[in-house]
């Protein structure tokens, strides 16, 4: 099996109404290193520039930038670059049963089984709660493996839940996107955390992009065209398993890896506030992700 | 000699009584105390107490924004007296919870193995919503625990229990210390006769701590107190607090990072903050990385710690510890980490989500009170036996349904303690119940206990967990003879700041219009004084023209608009209804009635404590009892009442203005305070005179029309000092508008304006300024009618306040930016 190389550019402009004195920033805008990632190269630039700027890794290790503007400015580019090589997702040979997974989990010691502690619990925008627990229930028949309880969970979120652009924001509660079955990817993935999370096992969200334009002969991807997002859950003495709801994949294929955490709040792309007269803001993001053919 | 019980005290017979033990005698720390009230006995008592009661709710004039809640401000005027090691027992317990929990801290923004190894399960930290994963990982530079709170009580069986800890930024100090202030001027000789320990060293002690806070190099930091907005509850105590610690006291907008740091936005520019002692919950801190979301707080902040440029007391994320979920894991925790047990016992607390603690609630249900911990939409707390069958299978449906979410306490019978209840002119002493928030403050890598608190009457309907208000109880540690006093710690040294030119934005914003309302309310009193002295003595003549024209100006000048007449065509409303809109108006809708402007000048006044001399805060003390004698006198519809509060409203705010001119510290403060007096009394002048000499009045009745405006703006003795003659238009627009030694004249106010505006530090929007200034003085100085003129300079003048308000208020609050899918 070989990797693959992406070069992936990720645009957000924002402009606003009236000049603004003062900006903060926080972003989660650069892939990050896993098993089956390698980040070749990375690159923020900010137009205006930014004043002051500070790299940290955040509670779940993902890269993390926060920024200052601290002139007026009545508009902003943040294009983030990046060339990453993937290697394709594996799949457990064997993983436990799931009820067996909280049990196992407790015994395990390290950071994958503290992130899997802290994305057991309900979390800010995902809770635990009975009715995702009735819908999850089928896929969790007594003593099946966790992945394949997984692989089936994903697939009924993508059969039953339609992918509707036009109905959600990411304010929208799980509640509502549960009750009219319709939403977008992170709507979908935050769906299967919480049934996930309902069922006792730990759930995360992770934050990421697709590939732009299929292969030859394979479909193209819904959500290509800006940020993605999918669910993972831990097997113990394995480690994290990604599944996509949206596309209905699992492992997911083509998919890069930027952050993840509990739930959309802690890896949203950009988060910000700006200083100046209240006034109308508008918001483009385009998310461009091509292979780098190898060279001959 | 012993000390008989005090009569008709009767405790409950097999429940422990703070004040009779078992032999049915004044237990000996109780002795001094009750002996004292004794010699003064019951009638004294209560006359004292009523005092004590009347001088809580004007100290807290200022603070205090509707009257509903200041009737709800009452203090025992009995102390609840602890002896020495009952104290002591306390003392220990606290600072190894408050070292205790300084670790859990560390452990939970840190290496997290409390979460690892199963003693505190993460669900139940992520379910308070409090637990900021944005701060795992950031190291404060100091500790993360400054000053903590525990509310303590004494059970039936005479143990003390704790009930709940709080460590975010913990209240009560502040309400200690001055409960401790009410209760020394009501017994002045107590305290050292009695050897009650003073809670004054408490200060010192925070001062030290919050310097020995600062990032390590700072040799004398800048400490500044970050308030919640002026109409919170808790902004009472934080002014109290930051006046008396002597900080600058900031809202959210007062502050800005820029450059990796925080600063306080003050009139000269940015002042670099090497402290911020935070008196709101963690999460309105930081709008933009901390949870849940506030629209308030200061964006960077968290950023700031993380970079280690700024401390914050307590440190950013030590909410986590404030709610009851860690309370049933405490035990075990000060095992791991102390590996000792926890020397005061707590109420037995159980965190639903724990499967084995659910079945105990659920199995014992009436034993309990029900706590939810969500930050955001808490259900109130109840009693489980108190509730009927729906209710209680309401409470069980949400348990099963979000576990995580609820805390049950066990329900526990209360010692009594003696608490004061004053019938008609007697006290009388009953037993009651009280519980006490204890506080500790840092000092090194320990904590030193305040010798004393803030106690509450309870009633038996309230949980002790609910904030509701209740009567203060100050809490009396009595040292025994033989007991050592505790060495005081030494000050340290604070920043040199001179604290003439630095102000933070927001209390330059409420000098100017602590000035514009207490001018307002000055100017209101002294119509409305008139109009009645008129109406009392000429009843017939209440119809007359001149005296509906002086009306018209009140309703004018108070409200900025008349009531909806005619001024030429009666009939109109009685007089006493017509002043009682000026004086009282309705909550909302007369903004300008003198009762309107009096609630501001106490907002403004409590909102700059530091900048106000003892005097002028007595005067604003008084203010807030008149207030209500006026509100008594308009509901009454007694002239005479009226008449006479009125004269001591119109002394009392003349005695605030003189004492602004005269102990107020030359700088860009007082700049701001009489700045804004000087707008409201331009505009009000102009606005009486174009109301009244628009009337068409005859000729016989002009002359006391001009009497009462002259008098309305305290010029008529200057003119009648000028002219021997009758009073004329032309001479009183003369004196009124264009003669500069007249402190009351047009010209008079613009002159002290463009000077203020000189004096001030140089911003844009001064050029403005001076151009709508010049523009007034063109438009005052133009012959022909006065009437012509009057409307185009008020607004002039509106306009020129306006531009200063949006050139040195605005301070625009964050707006989130849109989050991209």
């Amino acid at each position: 099996m070989e990797p693959t190389q992406y070069r992936v550019v990720h645009r957000t402009d924002y402009t606003y109404g009236v000049p603004v004195a003062l900006a903060h920033g926080v972003g989660h805008l650069t892939p990050r290193r896993t098993v089956a990632q390698q980040v070749l190269t990375s690159s923020i630039e900010f137009d205006p520039k930014v004043d002051h700027q500070w790299d940290y890794l955040d509670a779940f290790g993902n890269a993390t930038i926060y920024w200052s503007i601290e002139r007026s400015h009545q508009a902003l580019s943040v294009v983030s670059c990046s060339e990453v090589e993937v290697w394709p997702s594996v799949t457990p040979a064997f993983s436990p049963a799931w009820e067996q997974v909280p049990a196992l989990l407790r015994a395990e010691v390290g950071h994958d089984a503290m992130d899997a502690l802290l994305c057991s619990v309900g979390s800010v925008l995902v809770g635990p709660s009975r009715e995702l627990e009735m819908y999850a229930r089928p896929s969790f028949p007594a003593g099946r493996p966790l992945f394949e309880a997984l692989a089936d969970l994903t697939t009924r979120i993508n059969r039953d839940f339609e992918f509707d652009p036009g109905f959600s924001d990411v304010t929208t509660p799980v509640a509502e996107v549960f009750r009219h079955r319709r939403g977008v990817c992170q709507d979908l993935a935050h769906v299967a955390i919480g049934c996930l999370r309902s069922m006792g096992l730990p759930a995360r969200y992770v934050s990421g992009y697709l590939e732009t334009q299929p292969p030859p002969g394979q479909p193209r991807l819904i959500g290509a065209d800006a940020s993605h997002a999918w669910v993972a859950t831990y097997i113990p003495g394995w480690g994290w398993l990604d599944a996509d709801p949206t596309n209905d994949v699992t492992p997911p294929t083509r998919h890069i890896t930027v952050a993840w955490g509990r739930d959309y709040a802690d890896v949203a792309p950009i988060r910000g506030v700006v200083f100046g007269p209240p006034s109308a803001q508008t918001l483009t993001v385009s998310v461009d992700v091509a292979r780098i053919d190898p060279p001959r | 000699m012993t000390t008989p019980v005090p009569r008709g005290y009767r405790p409950d017979a097999g429940r422990y009584d703070e004040l009779i033990d078992e032999r049915g005698q004044v237990r000996s720390h109780w002795r001094a105390v009750i002996d004292a009230w004794d010699r003064l006995g019951p009638h004294e008592v209560a006359r004292r107490a009523t005092t004590a009661e009347r001088r809580l709710r004007a100290e807290s004039a200022g603070y205090v924004f509707d009257d509903d809640a200041a009737t709800g401000l009452t203090i025992d005027a009995l102390p609840y007296v602890i002896d020495v090691e009952s104290w002591a027992a306390i003392e220990r317990g606290l600072v190894q919870r408050a070292e205790l929990l300084e670790l859990v801290l560390a452990d939970l923004y840190g290496p997290r193995r409390l979460f690892s190894e199963g003693i505190i399960p993460p669900g139940a930290a992520v379910a308070s919503r409090s637990y900021q994963l944005a701060a795992v990982g950031v190291e404060p530079a100091g500790a993360r625990l400054i000053s903590y709170g525990a509310d303590v009580v004494r059970d039936a069986t005479g143990r003390m229990l704790v009930v709940r800890d709080h460590t975010d930024a913990p209240a009560g100090a502040g309400q200690a210390l001055w409960h401790r202030s009410v209760l020394a001027a009501m017994i002045p000789d107590a305290q050292a006769r009695l050897r009650v320990r003073p809670l004054e060293v408490w200060l010192a002690h925070m001062r030290a701590a919050l310097a020995e806070s600062a990032v390590p190099g700072v040799a004398s930091p800048r400490t500044v107190v970050l308030g919640p907005p002026l109409d919170h509850p808790d902004f009472v105590e934080a002014s109290y607090l930051a006046s008396n610690l002597g900080y600058h006291l900031a809202g959210s907008g007062d502050f800005t990072m820029r450059a990796g740091r925080i600063w306080l936005r003050a009139l000269e520019g940015l002042e670099a903050v090497d402290v911020v002692l935070r008196r709101v919950a963690d999460h309105a801190a930081d709008p933009l990385e901390l949870i849940p979301p506030s629209p308030t707080g200061v964006a960077g902040l968290l950023q700031a710690v993380r970079e280690r440029t700024v401390s914050v007391a307590n440190s950013l994320g030590s909410g986590v510890a404030d709610r009851l979920w860690l309370q049933p894991f405490l035990g075990q925790v000060c095992q791991r980490l102390l590996g000792e047990p926890l020397l005061l016992d707590q109420i037995e607390t159980l965190w639903c989500g724990d499967q084995d603690h659910r079945q105990t609630v659920f199995d014992h249900f009436d034993r309990f009170v029900l706590h939810d911990i969500d930050p955001v939409a808490p259900v109130a707390s109840a009693f489980a036996d108190e509730l009927d069958s729906a209710g209680e299978d309401e409470w069980r449906r949400r348990i099963a349904e979000m576990p995580h979410r609820f805390i049950a306490q066990r329900r526990v019978l209360f010692a009594t303690v003696p608490t004061g209840r004053v019938v008609g002119d007697e006290s009388t002493l009953v037993p009651g119940m009280a519980t006490i928030r204890a506080h500790a403050v840092r000092s090194g890598s320990s904590f030193v206990v305040l010798p004393g608190g803030y106690g509450r009457v309870v009633t038996p309907e309230q949980p002790v967990v609910d904030p509701a208000p209740a009567a203060g109880k100050d809490v009396w540690v009595i040292d025994t003879d033989h007991a050592p006093r505790r060495r005081l710690v030494a000050a340290p040294i604070l920043p040199e700041i001179d604290l003439r030119s630095s102000i933070p934005t927001r209390s330059a914003e409420s000098l100017f219009w602590l000035g514009r309302n207490s001018e307002r309310a000055e100017f209101v009193a002294r119509l409305a004084r008139l109009v009645i002295g008129r109406a009392e003595r000429d009843a017939p003549l209440c119809e007359t023209s001149w005296l509906t024209a002086v009306l018209f100006g009140l309703e004018v000048v108070s409200t900025g608009a008349p009531m909806n007449l005619d001024p030429a065509r009666p009939p109109f409303p009685a007089i006493e209804e017509r002043l009682a809109t000026a004086l009282a108006g309705s909550v909302g809708s007369r903004v300008g009635a003198l009762g309107d402007s009096l609630t501001h000048v106490f907002g403004g006044a409590g909102a700059v404590r530091e900048f106000l001399s003892t005097a002028s805060w007595r005067v604003v003390n008084s203010l807030a009892v008149e207030r209500l004698e006026l509100a008594s006198g308009v509901e009454k519809g007694d002239m005479y009442l009226l008449a006479e509060s009125l004269d001591r409203t119109v002394v009392s705010l003349a005695a605030f203005s003189g004492l602004a001119m005269e102990s107020v510290v030359r700088g860009p403060s007082w700049r701001f305070l009489d700045l804004g007096r000087r707008i409201d009394r331009a505009l009000l002048t102009v606005r009486l005179l174009d109301a009244t000499l628009r009337a068409d009045t005859d000729a016989d009745v002009r002359q006391a029309l001009y009497a009462h405006v002259l008098a309305g703006c305290e010029s008529l003795v200057a003119y009648r000092r000028r002219h021997r003659s009758d009073l004329r238009l032309d001479s009183m627009r003369d004196l009124l508008l264009d003669d500069e030694t007249n402190p009351r004249s047009l010209a008079f106010q613009l002159q002290r304006i463009r000077e203020h505006i000189f004096g001030l530090p140089a911003r844009e929007g001064f050029l403005e300024q001076l151009r709508i200034l010049d523009e007034l003085d063109t438009l005052r100085g133009r012959p022909g009618q006065v009437g012509d003129v009057l409307g185009l300079i008020g607004s002039a003048v509106e306009r020129l306040s306006a531009h200063l308000a949006a050139t040195w208020f605005a301070q625009p609050p964050p707006l989130q930016l849109r989050p991209q899918g």
